[in-house]
């Protein structure tokens, strides 16, 4: 290969892998890690003879294998790039199959652009990446072979190998053969007639071969193979079109002029300057930055991370119910619930602890609050329905690394331990693992751990029954039983006063008498002042409460303007906005 | 370079299996055999008993002596039988009791523990076994498969996948008789129903007829396979707070039904129906002259849920006429003694009633202190079959068609994951330790986060599998039933 061609296509290469990497490094890292925690890769043999007995099944082992690694964000970029990256140097490879490819080298970008474009939904699988790569990898070897011989024993070889690695991804080696033998080879007499007649037979009838076998698969899931999005029931269209790329894209090459013209490298930068720009262009319609930021949210919960969160949300306040979720998480734990909650967005009950429903994405993160407050046995309910609503049927490291937690907590050893050691047979949670079991039974060890052993002190200890529509009982429970538990307090009086219930706020209040607040945290001053002015003429001055003078003055002029205006709430909102007056007056 | 290595590598691993003990140190201890298979009772056509040691030994020994032969195996951490020789062991020792000596070497110390026994009964087990294999979730299930094992070997095969019925919830698959050719299971979803497979066909019932309160639930079947007894449930799921405890299931209402498989006719009768009391998991009894059934009046729920209590209940019914007796008769007054009855099965002889024990509720399953208990019905004496139960949720029993043995579904190792295990029960009626269904690989069940729910024991293979079923659900039109007042 020329020096020259050699630079231009490690450059394009680089471009690519370097773009995409910076995308996901720095635009769309929360995407990464929100795949790895719907898999529980294991290095054991029957993790792999389990995944691998299926269409597609090594395309799929590979792909969790990488995404296991997702669990770091910029290794996860890493990784998306140089997958993305590798495929476009094997399209080249079967770009040069077909034709010249010096001139038109930026197109065999297309399928790793395309995927990068994909890969912005959180539901597909890098499966497709490794099940592609596999394929087009196949396909450029058979392209090397001479003998007609030799290539129809190969292609009969490689047609159920790649079946069985990499799905119905097959049909993209099948094509890419087909077509290499019809427009390149063109074998004398009727041999390749016979070969191409052979390899269309051998495809179609793998999948109705293999249900004789795999009889708990539904035969249109054969057809597809391979888990490539994780509805396993769906395969989005765009996949198949996908595959099509990878077959159409070198057989042009056959018909693309191949001469070298004067400035060909102005042709070279204006197609990629027109790929990149359509790729931006459909990567901002299709990344959803607004999952992103859930998705953010839950990441630094997930990890205790409870000041990054303040800072995304001094930045941004966030308005998704599980964001603030988290938001009201981390502001507990940091203890300033009581003080800064209505600094930012509320929207309700939902945005403290957010109601069940049968999904694999929301109970996840709302067993995180459940956790910390010390409702172990919810949390486990949470993750464990979340883990069982995992559409591709597989497992979560994440739920049962909090499985293994709850049970610790509460004490039941034998269970912990069963989690805690498959957990040992994964390559990012062995450490742990093996660490946690070390502990495992030592009651000393665990009551003197800084999170497990309050979350025991406060766990709960007289049995009731979960119940959606009463958080506010299930909170009053948790916290009778330890008058200090402050995060117990602070999400009851949170929970009266998101859902307005006034009546139950100065009760609920006096029961903090063993708090040691040293002072009244300034929603908790606010709504003391609004419940006294309701039944007395002048509460700031006989409210038995020590409220600050910031907050008395605030309230007069708060009261002037709601009472002196037709619609004062645009006035209010600018200056008030922070105030629970403001939330119970105009939030619904 | 490779080459060398791999060759390096085998002749490693033979000289490793080839390995025997030296310089041993004597330990009065049992070895940590895991699964536990330490005195133990076995039938003689059970699958090869395979199990590892606790303790990461690198190299053991295994020694298995009878009155006429005996067998030596080595291995590393886990042990494993030729099906040949130990299919020629057992038939030699057909009655006799095995000494299983083991000696392992456990960091560079080679130990011989004490010897534990074998004791191979002259009875054998129903050769195969279906379970249903799910997480033990809450609300949501994930995948369900209801599979048969054959218990003589390791070979397992998928007799239904709710991956080929839209993701339908399936329920336990319940055979008549311990007869492969008489069973059936319910699938719900828009084109389930309950599947019959009854004289080589399998047929789609349903079973919601006029006035009924839901479709059928819990049920078996008469011992002429011509009728089919059922309970109908309003059913409740709650969580509980506390510790361990998991999830409490209960009925609002609850109703037995009799369903005639050849004249599709569902047969009713006011005591059990239209009654205020909760009646459910009705049996036949061994010669179809009565149903065994659970009866509780209801107190207010769920707030008093643990006040639920069920007694264990018998009515007589007529197959010659087809009709219910009109009397009810307390079998077991468990309410009196503070406990709950459910999952009553009579023994194919007709000599025991097995049943479970709780503290409370109709769910047993997420209840630890749930026992089995084993009632003489020639007696009336009870045996709480201490030998049998644990200190976690031991429950659903199914008879071998010899009635010396049962299966039943136990949490015994983690509290949550269920596993089936054979209990012996002699000719005198005494029953001896149980043992958990062996694996080719005993550390499957380390991994395994699946439950083996409602195992039913049946003399044969059974005749559909989960295409089968996969075309009964797309293709097979729902029988309607007919309510008989």
């Amino acid at each position: 290969m020329e020096r020259n061609t050699l630079y231009k296509e490690s450059g394009l290469t680089l471009l690519l892998g370097g773009c995409i990497f910076l995308f996901f490094a720095l635009f769309y890292p929360y995407h990464l890690p929100y795949q790895e925690q719907f898999q529980l890769f294991l290095f054991t043999s029957d993790y792999l003879a389990e995944t691998v007995a299926k269409p597609g099944g090594m395309s799929e082992y590979l792909g969790r294998f990488i995404t296991q690694f997702f669990y770091y964000p910029w290794i996860g970029a890493v990784l998306v790039a140089l997958l993305l990256s590798l495929l476009q140097r094997v399209m080249a490879g079967l770009c040069k199959a077909f034709g010249d490819p010096s001139v038109y080298l930026p197109l065999s970008c297309i399928p790793s652009l395309f995927y990068w474009i994909l890969l912005c939904d959180e539901n597909m699988m890098l499966s497709g990446v490794v099940a592609l790569l596999l394929v087009t990898v196949a396909a450029l070897f058979y392209f090397s072979l001479r003998p007609v011989g030799v290539r129809g024993l190969y292609g009969f070889i490689m047609i159920p190998a790649l079946y069985g690695f990499a799905g119905g991804t097959f049909l993209v080696f099948i094509g890419l053969v087909i077509a290499w033998e019809l427009l390149v080879k063109k074998e004398t007499g009727n041999k390749w007639v016979g070969l191409v007649a052979a390899f269309l037979l051998l495809g179609v009838w793998l999948p109705v071969f293999t249900k004789i076998w795999l009889v708990q698969y539904p035969l249109s899931k054969l057809w597809v193979g391979g888990d490539f999005y994780r509805f396993r029931r769906i395969l989005p269209s765009v996949i198949p079109l996908l595959w099509a790329t990878v077959v159409i894209i070198p057989v042009l090459f056959r018909y693309l002029p191949s001469r070298k013209r004067k400035r060909s490298w102005v042709r070279g930068i204006g197609q990629v300057v027109v790929l990149f720009g359509i790729t931006g262009y459909l990567l901002s319609a299709n990344a959803d930055f607004r999952k992103e930021e859930v998705m953010k949210y839950d990441y630094y919960a997930r990890h205790r991370q409870w000041h990054r969160i303040i800072a995304c949300a001094d930045k941004k306040t966030p308005d998704a119910p599980l964001s603030v979720a988290c938001l009201n998480l981390a502001l507990a734990k940091e203890g300033l619930l009581g003080e800064k909650m209505f600094s930012y967005f509320q929207n309700g009950p939902e945005g403290l602890m957010p109601t069940f429903f049968i999904d694999f994405t929301v109970p996840m993160t709302t067993s995180e609050v459940y956790y910390h407050l010390g409702f172990i046995n919810s949390s486990k309910r949470l993750v464990f329905e979340a883990m069982e609503s995992i559409p591709d049927y597989q497992q979560s490291a994440r739920a049962v690394k909090r499985l293994a937690e709850g049970n610790l907590i509460i004490g039941e050893y034998a269970v912990a331990a069963k989690y805690l050691k498959i957990l040992q047979q994964t390559f990012v949670y062995r450490k742990w693992a093996t660490a946690t079991l070390e502990v495992l039974g030592d009651d000393a060890s665990i009551e003197a751990h800084p999170e497990w052993g309050p979350l025991r002190k406060y766990r709960i200890r007289q049995d009731f029954l979960f119940s959606e529509k009463e958080k506010d009982m299930m909170l009053g429970i948790l916290l009778q039983q330890d008058l200090t538990n402050r995060m117990a307090h602070e999400y009851l009086l949170a929970y009266t006063l998101l859902t307005k219930n006034l009546q139950s706020f100065q009760p609920y209040f006096s029961l903090g008498s063993q708090i040691d607040y040293v002072t009244i945290p300034k929603a908790y001053q606010e709504a003391l002042l609004y419940i006294w002015g309701l039944t007395n003429t002048d509460p700031a001055r006989s409210i038995p409460y020590p409220v600050s003078n910031v907050v008395k003055s605030r309230m007069e002029a708060y009261r002037n303007i709601y009472t002196s205006y037709p619609n004062p709430e645009p006035i209010l909102k600018g200056q008030f906005a922070d105030t629970y007056w403001y939330y119970y007056h105009f939030r619904k | 370079m490779k080459k060398i290595y791999l060759y390096s590598m085998c002749c490693l691993l033979l000289l490793g299996s080839c390995i025997r003990p030296a310089d041993v140190e004597v330990s009065p201890e049992l070895p940590p055999v895991y699964p536990d298979y330490t005195d133990i009772t076995i039938p003689p056509n059970i699958a090869p008993l395979h199990f590892m040691l606790r303790n990461d030994p690198d190299a053991m020994e295994v020694t298995i002596k009878g009155k006429v032969t005996d067998m030596t195996v080595r291995a590393d951490r886990r042990v494993r039988f030729s099906a040949k020789k130990w299919r020629s062991l057992l038939e030699a020792e057909k009655g006799n009791p095995l000494t299983v000596q083991v000696t392992a070497r456990v960091d560079g110390q080679w130990i011989r523990y004490a010897p534990f026994y074998w004791h191979i009964a002259p009875d054998e087990v129903d050769p195969y076994l279906s379970y249903r294999l799910i997480e033990p979730g809450y609300e949501v299930w994930n995948q369900i498969q209801l599979r048969e094992r054959h218990v003589e070997s390791f070979t397992e095969w998928v007799i239904a996948d709710n991956n080929l019925t839209e993701r339908s919830c399936m329920n336990c698959h319940v055979y008549g008789n311990q007869d492969p050719d008489l069973s059936f299971f319910h699938i719900r979803g828009g084109k389930g129903g309950t599947v019959l497979n009854r004289n080589g066909s399998l047929r789609k019932l349903n079973t919601l007829g006029e006035g009924m309160i839901s479709t059928a639930v819990y049920g078996s079947f008469h011992p002429s396979g011509r009728y089919a007894v059922f309970s109908t449930n309003i059913i409740i799921p709650e969580f509980h707070a506390f510790r361990g405890e998991k999830l409490e299931v209960y009925d609002t209402v609850s109703d037995l039904i009799i369903l005639d498989l050849d004249e599709n006719r569902i047969l009713t009768s006011p005591w059990v129906t239209e009654t205020d009391a909760l009646e459910t998991f009705p049996v036949f009894s061994a010669d179809g002259r009565f149903v065994y059934f659970c009866r509780a009046e209801p107190p207010a729920l769920p707030d008093s849920i643990s006040s639920l209590r069920y007694d264990l209940c018998r009515i007589a019914f007529d197959a010659s006429a087809g009709e219910w007796g009109d009397r009810i008769d307390t079998v077991y007054a468990a309410q009196e003694h503070g406990k709950s009855v459910c999952h009553p099965k009579t023994s194919p002889d007709g000599r025991f009633l097995s049943f479970t024990v709780a503290d409370y509720g109709t769910f047993p399953i997420w209840h630890r202190e749930t026992d089995l208990h084993l009632m003489d019905l020639q007696t009336g004496e009870m045996d709480p079959l201490e030998i049998v139960n644990s200190d976690q949720s031991d429950t659903y029993h199914s008879w071998s068609s010899n009635s010396r043995w049962f299966v039943f579904a136990s949490k015994r190792e983690d509290g949550l994951y269920g596993k089936p295990y054979f209990c012996y029960v002699d000719s005198t009626g005494k029953a001896h330790k149980p043992f958990v269904l062996p694996q080719r690989d005993p550390a499957i069940y380390d991994d395994l986060l699946k439950s083996f729910n409602i195992p039913e024991l049946s003399t044969g293979s059974l005749p559909f599998h989960a295409m089968d079923i996969e075309h009964w659900y797309n293709h097979t039109e729902a029988e309607p039933m007919k309510r008989i007042r």
